[in-house]
């Protein structure tokens, strides 16, 4: 266990954060006034109109980007610049071409300096379970986009950490891909107790996948609605086809058309 | 591999057609020695040429190495140092646009006629293709490789050697093709406006006699230390490109 | 060429000409107080005042090389964008002459110039050719390359609206090809002024290379800066001219890069 100050400390948390980029001519305001909690082993997605603020506010939970105003804490502790336990997924999988897989996934052991036999278990067991086993030796060129990912996935979590930040992780592959993407992680989130921040543009990914949907507003983004998503876990990726899954997925799109009107 | 064969078919046709040409007095010989002159040139003359030659490739290959050390550690310097980079970009570029080559009669003025003069004049315009390719690499890094980095917590060195570097070095070697031929002219130029020694000497020698059997026979060696360095670093090139193990940005400045 | 750090500064560079200035300062004092023999490095002064006497003979030698190295240019860049365009034509003289063209780039091309005297005389002539031997083969080199880089959906797009092969040419290829062939013809023009600078030091009687090699034989070196400075000047024209003529295209053409 990594230290951790009080007993129930959050795992990350906004407070009143704000944002403005120092633009010209005129100074752009991308967040305002944010505050909400990440409980321990809480799985929370973002969804929000186009350019308003999300990516901002996940470089600021992956330390970044340094907060205008406000205060931002992780496990009880203020956060100044990019945290061990975290772990971060963009919107391309960003692999180093000329690494093998298993490279690219021990990458960030590599960058540590954390002896390789310490974590090899644990990065074979990962590329196991999001399906590339067999793919370890193979360089990023030869994998398509949707395998590229699931080694971002393992790369992510290779180091065991305890907050997930994901900005669109799926949001450069096809709709089929990107839902069996989806089934991936939730299956993987099942057997953890991470915390996670999902930002996405897919209402099915936000309710599948999180514990609590948080609905911006356009720019500067603040937080306009908070939705607990009432599925209870261990979730199966056949919820989705369900008629109360249906009815959550249609009223978080009246939210957000409320919001954008 | 077909389509070597036919350009070499293709070379092989015009060899001898040019000695067919010459043979049959349609060329005179004095004016465009025949294929059979040239070989006899470089058999007939071994010592002198193998002297030259060995002095001409000494000289680039040294100047040419010289050139990759100081082009890349000024890359370097300026990729990593952006008012530097301001200060001295514009001027890296405007060298680029005046004919450099003509500047060989100051480094005679510097530095006399031997070979430091030849050796600098290949390095000064040796250094350059690398120097652009050195920056144009560690500038084209993939932007999200390089914010892993950051999230990871890289330390600088780290993500020089673990990211930077990989993704330059193709655009480096690139430079480093130029530069191989461009080591090889400055040389030659060197050796034209020193003449003193060296296989462009002979060429301008040879030619001021009318003896085009004996020029030729020099430009086929120059050709031969041309393809030899340039080789190198298309070996380099390609062991890089086994660890590699992926397709290649690809990079050329001319 | 490539690289976010190469683009031309929009603004006037202060910073490297103020940078520029202080050189030439330093570079006066340098000559002035610490007795650099004027041999070895004539002071910012002396150059200029040999610019100014030597002007006209200056001019005649700039008119000689200049006029030289323009023609040259010229003929270089339509020589190489049609021999450019017969190889992408003709599947038969690529497959003959394309693996030589790049083996030519190897060649030491410069090497060649005392053969030209042999053939052509000391004079325009030889030199002449000599400049286009060295320029010509960028422009086609440039050009073949961007004739290849269309983009294979406008190609398929040009057959489909049953264009046939000149159009697809004339129509798609071509623009297309722009950008890469004004690359070429950059290499050109400071090629074009390379060639027949270097064919004056090899042999001539007119012409800056000449006026340096003369220059060089009487140690007057605030000449040799001169002539050197008037020429560099010259090729930086050309080149600009060239840049000049890309603009202007682009902005007629649309192509972007
Ligand atoms: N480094 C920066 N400098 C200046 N402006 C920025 C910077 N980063 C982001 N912005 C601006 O901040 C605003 C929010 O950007 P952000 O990337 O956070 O949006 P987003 O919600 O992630 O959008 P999308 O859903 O399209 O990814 C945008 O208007 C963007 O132009
Ligand atoms: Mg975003």
């Amino acid at each position: 266990m990594p230290e951790a100050p009080t007993l129930v400390a959050d795992a990350i948390r906004f407070d009143a954060v704000g944002k403005t980029f120092p633009t010209r001519p005129v100074p752009l305001r991308a967040v305002e006034s944010v505050s909400f909690t990440v409980r321990r082993g809480e799985f929370v997605a973002i969804l929000g109109p186009s350019g308003c603020g999300k990516s901002t506010l996940l470089m600021m939970a992956a330390g970044l980007e340094v907060p205008s105003e406000g205060r931002l804490e992780r496990g009880g502790v203020e956060l100044v610049g990019p945290h061990r336990q975290t772990g971060v997924m963009f919107q391309d999988a960003t692999l180093l071409p000329w690494l093998s897989v298993l490279d690219n996934v021990l990458f960030p052991a590599t960058i540590r300096r954390i002896p390789r036999a310490k974590v090899l278990d644990q990065a074979m067991r990962l590329i196991g379970t999001v399906g590339l086993k067999g793919f370890e030796g193979a360089r990023p060129h030869e994998l398509s986009g949707g395998m590229r990912q699931r080694a971002a996935i393992c790369r992510a979590l290779v180091l065991d950490p305890d907050l997930i930040l994901m900005d669109e992780p799926f949001s450069a592959l096809d709709a089929i891909t990107r839902d069996e993407m989806g089934d991936v992680l939730l299956d993987l989130w099942q057997h953890t107790q991470k915390s996670a921040i999902f930002v996405t543009h897919s209402i099915r990914e936000a309710v599948l996948l999180a514990d609590r949907v948080l609905v911006m507003s356009r720019r500067p983004a603040t937080v306009a609605e908070e939705l607990v998503v009432p599925f209870p876990r261990p979730r199966a990726p056949a919820l989705a086809d369900s008629a109360e899954f249906g009815a959550v997925v249609a009223h978080l799109r009246g939210v957000i058309a409320r919001n954008m009107a | 591999m077909k389509a070597a064969l036919t350009s070499a078919l293709a070379v092989l046709a015009m060899l001898l057609g040019w000695e067919a040409l010459v043979r049959g007095k349609a060329v005179s010989p004095d004016l465009l020695a025949p294929p059979s002159a040239v070989l006899e040139a470089l058999l007939r003359h071994p010592d002198i040429l193998l002297d030259q030659g060995l002095s001409t490739a000494r000289e680039t290959a040294l100047g040419f190495l010289l050139a990759c050390l100081f082009g890349a550690a000024l890359g370097a310097a300026l990729s990593s140092a952006a008012l530097l980079r301001r200060v001295a970009m514009p001027w890296v570029l405007a060298l680029q646009i005046v004919p450099k080559m003509a500047l060989a009669p100051l480094f005679v003025v510097w530095l006399g006629v031997g070979a430091p003069c030849r050796l600098a004049f290949a390095v000064f315009i040796a250094f350059f293709p690398v120097l652009i390719g050195t920056t144009a690499g560690l500038a084209g890094t993939d932007s999200g490789a390089l914010r892993l980095c950051r999230v990871l917590g890289a330390g600088w060195w780290q993500t020089v050697l673990r990211v930077r570097l990989p993704y330059a070095v193709p655009q480096l070697l690139a430079g480093m093709k130029t530069a191989a031929t461009m080591a090889l002219l400055g040389v030659v130029i060197g050796e034209f406006v020193t003449a003193q020694q060296g296989l462009g000497y002979v060429v301008m020698f040879a030619a001021s006699l009318g003896e085009t059997a004996l020029v030729l026979a020099a430009i086929t060696l120059l050709c031969g230390i041309g393809v030899a360095l340039y080789g190198g670093v298309l070996l380099l090139e390609l062991a890089f490109a086994r660890w590699y193990g992926a397709p290649m940005p690809a990079g050329e400045f001319g | 060429m490539s690289g976010a750090t190469l683009a031309a500064p929009a603004r006037l560079p202060w910073l490297p000409l103020a940078i520029g200035v202080l050189v030439l300062l330093a570079w006066d004092s340098a000559v002035r107080f610490a007795h650099v023999p004027q041999v070895l490095l004539p002071s910012p002064g002396s150059v200029a005042s040999s610019l100014w006497q030597a002007a006209p003979v200056l001019a005649r030698h700039a008119l000689a090389t200049g006029g030289a190295a323009c023609g040259a240019f010229l003929v270089a860049v339509a020589a190489g964008m049609v021999l450019a365009a017969v190889m992408m034509l003709s599947p038969l003289l690529n497959r003959l002459l394309y693996p030589n063209l790049l083996l030519f780039q190897l060649l030491p091309k410069v090497a060649l110039g005392p053969l030209f005297v042999v053939w052509l005389g000391i004079g325009l002539p030889s030199l002449f050719a000599f400049a286009v031997f060295v320029s010509v083969f960028p422009v086609a080199v440039g050009t073949l390359a961007g004739l290849r880089a269309a983009d294979p959906n406008q190609l398929r797009m040009c057959r489909a609206a049953g264009g046939n092969a000149w159009q697809a040419f004339w129509h798609v290829r071509l623009p297309t090809s722009m950008p890469y062939v004004f690359a070429g013809a950059k290499v050109a023009a400071t090629m074009a002024f390379t060639g027949a600078t270097v064919g004056e030091f090899i042999s001539a009687n007119a012409g800056l290379g000449y006026m340096v090699m003369q220059a060089q034989a009487r140690s007057d070196t605030p000449l040799i800066f001169a002539a050197l400075a008037v020429l560099c000047l010259l090729g930086a024209a050309l080149y600009g001219a060239v840049g000049l003529a890309e603009t202007a295209a682009r902005r007629r053409w649309g192509t972007r890069r």
